[in-house]
């Protein structure tokens, strides 16, 4: 019985092998000079049983498999081989000692690729090797381009997805409260963003407008933002806004998910607005074109370091006033950090128009905020948010 | 290569950091630091233009964790935008901030 493996070589391991099943001891030795002589390493079986157990050592490139074997036949080995997961797409070349049309029609019915008729043409048996291999690599590649292509469209489905769940989660804006018309726009940098705003009933019967804007961005940032916002609504139910934000970065600290959080809450009242600001840029309040005062943070981001204590600013309000609240996104980009006068000039925010109506006040906010960074040519790194309340006459 | 080089002063590690720390290489900012093995840390800005909010909240865990062990942690060389962003965050008021390493080396 013969069955060698041919020694390898020193650079086996970029070489393609050949499984060279025979029963004649000559046609082995002679497919073994020609294949090895082509630049293929060699593997050796007598007959189909001993083909097998090769097979299950290590998946050859190709299989040539002579048709007629004493213990078990070429198209016998190669049936048993199709149902083999690891080996069913080899390619094979079945040699046929005639060109009986029952031989080849069995060869291809057993799953052979290619047959060649003894005797061997040998430089047309190598041809048909390199083209069958050739063929196979061609379809391994095509077929590694069609998977990676269908991850990359379930992947970008389901952030799409995310990213309509996320956008469910914004209350609708513009929308009217008794005395206040607000609207909010949140463009994020990729599909799933870390900023969001609300409106939440607070617990003195005035709505409480929040902007969020969690570290980082993408998917893990927007599940951080949808737990802030949950938590803040709950907090506010029988909180004020000072301690709810104290709160706040009680449970981040405590969660420590490696994200925090620049946060504003605002009491939309009918004389005055109540204000914490955590980590934003400075909020405005703008009467007519002229910002009447700002409100800087009053504490560290909430989730960054723990005991923290936020205080409250209160401040008058008139009919006509308006409250611009933004995310560093839309400051920082533009080297605008602390700077909200320069960043709504830059939005041209400063000017009030009275007569405007909300749809169209709406409109305005979302054109402008896309327009600041087409008009710089500035990639948008970060969320950009921008919040805005209007208080109305009575 | 790491873009944070690390050398030592008195006591000191003192971390100079690349042009823009982000999400991309705070890993290695915090790396540097823990490799250091050192409890007084200086992170030298002078030419770090931008850091941003991943960055930012690892610094603040790098201070927490050094004040922790007893020891400090002192931003050095810190450009103007970079300063805004530390006092629109009241961050100004948590770390030591000085003009330079030999300032922040004496502090």
């Amino acid at each position: 019985m013969t069955n060698a493996r041919t020694p390898a070589p020193p650079d086996a391991a970029a070489k393609e092998t050949i499984l060279v099943v025979d029963d004649a001891v000559a046609n082995r030795k002679m497919l073994k000079a020609v294949l090895e002589q082509a630049g293929f390493e060699v593997v050796l079986a007598n007959d189909g049983s001993q083909a097998l157990t090769e097979l299950a050592k290590k998946p050859p490139t190709l299989v040539l498999l002579d048709y007629m074997m004493p213990t078990m036949d070429g198209p016998t080995m190669l049936r048993i081989m199709r149902k083999k997961q690891a080996v069913k797409d080899v390619p094979v070349i079945l040699l046929t000692a005639s060109d009986l049309p029952k031989h080849i029609e069995d060869a291809f019915n057993a799953g052979a690729d290619d047959y060649i008729t003894k005797p061997v043409d040998t430089r047309i048996l190598v041809a048909r090797v390199r083209s069958l291999i050739r063929a196979r690599a061609d379809r391994t590649k095509a077929q590694s381009a069609h998977t990676a292509a269908a991850q990359l469209d379930a992947l970008q489905s389901e952030l799409e997805d995310a990213r309509k769940t996320q956008r469910s989660q914004l209350p609708k804006m513009p929308q009217e409260r008794p005395g206040w018309r607000l609207s909010g726009v949140v463009i994020p940098s990729g599909e799933v963003g870390g900023d969001l705003y609300d409106i939440i009933e607070g617990p003195y019967g005035y709505p409480v407008a929040a902007l969020i804007d969690v570290s980082g961005h993408g998917v893990s940032a927007g599940m951080v933002a949808s737990s802030v916002k949950s938590s803040l609504r709950l907090l506010l139910r029988d909180h004020p806004i000072d301690d709810a934000m104290t709160q706040l970065n009680s449970h981040l600290c405590d969660e420590d998910s490696g994200h925090y959080v620049c946060a504003a809450l605002i009491v939309l009242g009918r004389a005055e607005v109540a204000i914490v600001n955590a980590g934003l840029p400075p909020i405005a309040i703008l009467r007519g074109s002229e910002i009447i005062a700002t409100v800087r943070a009053c504490g560290v981001p909430p989730g960054l370091l723990t005991d923290q204590r936020y205080s409250v600013e209160r401040l008058p309000i008139e009919a006509g006033d308006r409250i611009i609240v933004v995310s560093d996104g839309l400051t920082e980009p533009f080297g605008l950090a602390d700077s909200i006068e320069e960043t709504l000039e830059r939005l041209t925010l400063l000017r009030a128009d009275p007569g405007e109506t909300l749809g169209a006040l709406d409109e305005r906010l979302h054109e402008r905020v896309r327009a600041v960074f087409l008009e710089t040519d500035t990639v948008q790194p970060d969320d950009a948010t921008l919040l805005y309340m209007e208080r109305r006459d009575t | 290569m790491s873009d944070f080089v690390t050398a030592h002063r008195d006591s000191f590690a003192v971390v100079t950091l690349p042009a823009r720390v982000d999400a991309a290489n705070t890993k290695l900012l915090v790396e540097a630091v823990t490799t250091s093995k050192a409890t007084k840390v200086v992170l030298d800005m002078k030419g770090t233009d931008i850091v941003d909010s991943t960055a930012l909240g690892a610094i603040v865990k790098v201070h927490t964790s050094l004040q922790g062990a007893g020891g400090k942690l002192v931003l050095c060389g810190v450009g103007d935008g970079i300063r805004r962003v530390l006092t629109m965050t009241r961050l100004d008021r948590v770390f030591t901030i000085t003009a330079d390493v030999d300032a922040a080396v004496a502090s």
